[in-house]
């Protein structure tokens, strides 16, 4: 649906997108994940048209739209804020696009209802969106997108304006909504939970390059790249000299510069044979887990997340063995860490 | 509302610091305005109020002369068609000023307000040299280049009236102009262009309902400035022209009639509120999507 | 002012002394605020002034250009308590002045040049005041414009200056005068005004706000022709405008000036010096000469060549000089200025 070649875009002298391949299937939910600066709104703004590439390609559904305005393109663009009209009630916003394109009335009093019913708001057509909450109005910048059946439909860190805990729901809520009506998407966020939730692949984005692209699993599981696994979970990566300590893991390690240890990899308290010997040095509480930071003799911290079933709580000063629950499930990478 | 107000009041919160603002205000304003107003319903002989001097003659006499409707009319005519002009041209300067880059607007914001810093009224003798006569800019630039051979009259005319009273104005209309289209949302804009809307479109359905505010605040401004301005319409109107603002000056400065000059100013200002109410309701009802409703 | 050290030790001293005495310095500091004309026309007045403050020591005499309704408003908003100490006034604004109280009876033993005025003009005064010069209202015209000069009243309404005729409002002495003229050779009075209401919106006239507005309008060729005081037209003309003036038949209007002490002026004894150096030979000559060509009020005092267009330099043309019963005028002035926009308002 999205196929995108070699994008390079320039603002002055920065380089902000470098040789950006990003290829996304139809009904597909993509999410461009990465720390601010790193160039994914740039790419996402590149695919609605708001931004022009300096080199590369895009392919919209077969069509080549890199030097089409966004007017031509036929995406739908959720804005951060939402950019809904302040001043037309809920069911003008959402009607705007087929009256700008000059539909019949019956069909769009029609199929506005349905995009209001879509998003559960039929109740909120007469308000102005001042008066909704943010979780309100992002189900009416959706619905204002979907009614024009776009290609795509493309969000910018949609979820922003939410408080923490709507901003869970309305994910969730997200996702189902876009799976059933079948849309392919393109979301921004620099919220790796978020990133986890909606999407079908991620594309993690550092200093103007796609880091990794894969399924969210994939990403979690094999990161190739330190930044990438450092950025989803904060894993722990450590150097050769600092892997070469836990043997059963420097088997895995076979010859690569670091080794990558899920915190929820790292096991506390077993007999010296086994691990390496450290100092708690941070505890907290997570909820269903405790998470530790422990160093070892030569100053390497690692972090660990120990299940709270059946787990006596460490305190800060305590001497620990520290070792590797899965081998299996480290990561090794070539470069340097 | 009311209720917090007067809570608000009893605490003292938020009054006090605007107390020297009162208090100047009721002295240098109110109480003398209340005076000028008074001497509309008071006989006065040789600058002496008369005793049991009440009277509502004044009153009377002035809304039924044909002179005063005619005046007013004018006053009213030459305020709203000098407003609109101002906003037809200040609208795209503001417009331009927004989607410029730093020199361009600094260059935009010194013209708008340097005119400011000279007084009104050498601005408008300048016009005298633009506009007067056959010896006028306008018309001896005509004359000599063989396009006309009699000189148009247009010093002392409602045109330059308007004319002037529009330069005069102008820089009261560009500002608050300036300020909400500068601040504007571009999203906005993005997202009607993304859901297929023109340009065109765009600018009248999205940035200039957005840009409500700034027009409401601009035409009340420069509406109150127009129809109560009494010297352009003396220096550019000419000796036939009059307006509700120079009548004052005629019956106070001329004719002496402190009475009858301080119904007039009575009915100007009054008036003047009445349209400046319109205006602000007018407004207020087009920006009703700006009174934040409860959320659920 | 440049500050010399010679000067600055003047003043120092000065500032010295105030400080070591300074009820008797003060006492002799003393000021002359004057109404006076705008313009060139107020020269005559200043040179008087710089006079006296040669003769006076610690005198200053201050000039306030002004139109002398503006000052009557402000003597009146400022309930008596006048910031002025002399005005001089045409005909009808004397009489409104006298009316409301504005300035003060003459006392004619306190004027050595009392016996120097011509006598006729002492009862115009009422007794207010001594006569400073008189105007005359002709008709002035743009040179560049008419083929044909006027040469009458009844002229302002030639085919030729059809739609460029300038009037004054009736708010002025020159806006009434027009209208009085206008009245009296069209078969109306001072007390029967109607006629020139009706001759003069034939006219279709462009108003001019002010005398001294009528005249730039005229130089700026926005009018060819207009009723005009001959001192503004002989302003105009010597600043080398196309600006000719004529005494039109059957003569032009002639309005005495009138210079009065204003009630509750500060120091009398300046005031009646001032007045005396109004009727003065030397003040009248120079008042009497290029540009400005006031008419002289004094006996013995020739008019200069120069000034034979703008003034009544035969006794014909003395004789033919046009008074208005001001008094009536005056009466209803309120209703004539009304009626100005009433009639005219475009």
């Amino acid at each position: 649906m999205i196929d995108a070649q070699g994008i390079n875009k320039f603002f002055g002298a920065n380089h902000v997108l470098r040789d950006c391949d990003l290829t996304v299937e139809g009904g597909e939910v993509v999410t461009l994940l990465g720390a601010s600066g790193c160039g994914k709104t740039t790419l996402l703004r590149c695919i609605a048209g708001f931004e022009t590439p300096d080199a590369g390609t895009l392919t919209l559904a077969g069509q080549d739209v890199t030097r089409l305005p966004p007017n031509q393109r036929d995406v739908g663009f959720v804005f951060q804020n939402y950019a809904l009209f302040p001043h037309m009630s809920v069911e003008e916003n959402v009607a705007y696009g087929l009256k700008a394109r000059k539909a019949p009335a019956d069909q769009i009093k029609r199929e506005v209802a349905d995009a209001l019913d879509l998003v559960s708001l039929t109740d909120f057509a007469r308000r102005f969106p001042n008066s909704l909450s943010g979780g309100q109005q992002q189900r009416v910048a959706l619905a204002r997108s979907l009614i024009l059946q776009p290609k795509v439909l493309l969000m910018d860190e949609a979820f922003n304006a939410l408080d923490a805990k709507l901003r869970g729901a309305m994910q969730v809520e997200l996702r189902k909504i876009v799976k059933r009506v079948g849309i392919t998407a393109v979301c921004v966020t620099h919220d790796q939970s978020e990133a986890l939730t909606i999407s079908d692949r991620i594309a993690v984005m550092a200093e103007g390059r796609i880091e990794q692209f894969a399924a969210p699993a994939q990403i979690y599981d094999n990161p190739t790249s330190a930044f990438v696994a450092d950025f989803i979970g904060a894993a722990n990566i450590l150097t050769r000299d600092a892997a070469a300590r836990f043997s059963h893991a420097a088997k895995t390690l076979n010859g690569n510069a670091a080794l990558v240890i899920r915190p929820e990899n790292v096991m506390l308290g077993g007999t010296p044979d086994d691990g390496v010997a450290g100092k708690v040095v941070f505890a907290r509480l997570t909820g269903p887990a405790m998470e530790y930071e422990v160093a070892l003799a030569d100053g390497t911290v690692l972090r660990a997340l120990v299940d709270r079933d059946g787990h006596v709580p460490l305190a800060v000063g305590a001497d620990t063995q520290v070792a590797i629950r899965n081998p299996d499930a480290c990561v090794a990478l070539p470069g340097a860490a | 509302m009311t209720e917090a107000f007067w809570t608000r009041f009893r605490d003292g919160r938020g009054v006090w610091p605007a107390v020297p603002a009162f208090v100047f205000l009721a002295i240098f304003f109110i109480a003398p305005m209340g005076v000028l107003f008074s001497f509309g319903f008071t006989e006065i002989e040789r600058g002496q109020v008369q005793e049991n001097g009440f009277t509502l003659r004044y009153l009377t006499d002035t809304l039924s002369d044909d002179l005063f409707w005619w005046v007013w009319w004018k006053s009213f005519y030459i305020g709203t068609l000098s407003t609109l002009l101002c906003f037809l041209l200040a609208y795209p300067l503001a417009y331009l000023y927004s989607e410029s880059g730093r020199r361009m607007r600094l260059l935009i914001l010194v013209l708008t307000i340097s005119p400011l810093l000279t007084s009104a009224i050498v601005r408008t003798y300048a016009w005298l040299v633009i506009l007067g006569g056959r010896r006028g800019v306008i018309n001896s630039t005509l004359i000599e280049l063989g396009l006309i051979e009699r000189p148009f009259r247009m010093l002392n005319t409602d045109f330059a009236v308007i004319i002037g009273m529009t330069q005069v104005h102008l820089p009261f209309m560009v500002l608050p102009l300036i300020t909400v289209l500068a601040a504007r949302d571009r999203n906005m804009e993005a997202a009607s262009l993304g859901m297929g809307a023109s340009r065109l479109s765009t600018f009248f359905r999205i940035v200039v309902p957005l840009s409500m505010p700034g027009i409401v605040a601009g035409l009340t401004i420069v509406f109150a400035l127009s129809y109560t301005n009494f010297i352009i319409p003396q220096l550019l109107g000419g000796g036939g022209f009059t307006t509700l603002a120079v009548q004052v000056y005629e019956q106070i400065v001329v004719i002496l009639d402190w009475s009858k000059g301080a119904m007039l100013a009575l009915l100007l200002l009054g008036s003047c509120f009445v349209f400046i109410l319109m205006i602000g309701l007018a407004g207020n009802r087009v920006m009703r999507w700006s009174v934040k409703e409860t959320v659920e | 002012m440049k500050l010399t050290r010679r000067s600055f030790t003047t003043t120092a001293l000065a500032a010295s002394s105030l400080v070591a005495a300074p009820t008797i310095v003060r006492a002799q500091e003393k000021e002359l605020i004057v109404i006076s004309y705008g313009g060139a026309l107020q020269e005559p007045h200043r040179w008087l002034g710089d006079k006296l403050q040669r003769e006076i020591p610690n005198l200053t005499v201050r000039l306030v250009p002004s139109e002398s309704q503006d000052i009557v408003a402000q003597i009146k908003a400022a309930q008596g308590f006048s910031p002025y100490d002399a005005m001089p006034n045409g005909e009808p604004p004397h009489l409104i002045a006298i009316r409301d109280g504005y300035i003060q009876k003459l006392d004619p033993t306190r004027l050595e040049n009392y016996d120097n005025v011509v006598p006729e003009f002492w009862p115009k005064t009422q007794g207010y005041g001594v006569p400073a010069t008189f105007s005359l209202i002709g008709l002035a015209y743009n040179e560049e414009m008419v083929d044909t000069p006027p040469t009458s009243w009844a002229d302002m309404w030639n085919e030729e200056y059809a739609d460029m005729v300038g009037i004054c409002r009736t708010s002025s002495n020159l806006g009434l005068g027009t209208l009085a003229m206008t009245a009296k050779i069209f078969g109306g009075s001072e007390t029967d005004l109607d006629p020139a209401w009706a001759k003069l919106k034939e006219l279709n006239p462009l108003a001019g706000r002010s005398p001294r507005i009528l005249a730039q309008m005229l130089e700026r060729g926005e009018i060819a022709v207009a009723p005009l005081w001959n001192n503004d037209a002989a302003v105009a003309a010597e600043k080398g405008l196309p600006i000719k003036f004529v005494k039109p038949d059957p003569g032009p209007v002639a309005i005495l000036s009138v210079m009065s002490e204003i009630t509750g002026a500060r120091d009398t004894e300046l005031v009646y010096r001032w007045m005396d150096g109004i009727i003065s030979d030397d003040y009248q000559e120079l008042a009497a000469a290029a540009p400005y060509y006031f008419g002289v009020t004094v006996q013995g005092v020739d008019v200069p060549e120069a000034a034979r267009p703008y003034t009544p330099s035969t006794p014909e043309e003395v004789a033919a000089l046009q008074t208005v019963d001001w008094a009536e005028i005056v009466k209803v002035r309120p209703e004539l200025v009304e009626r100005f926009d009433r009639e005219f308002a475009t």
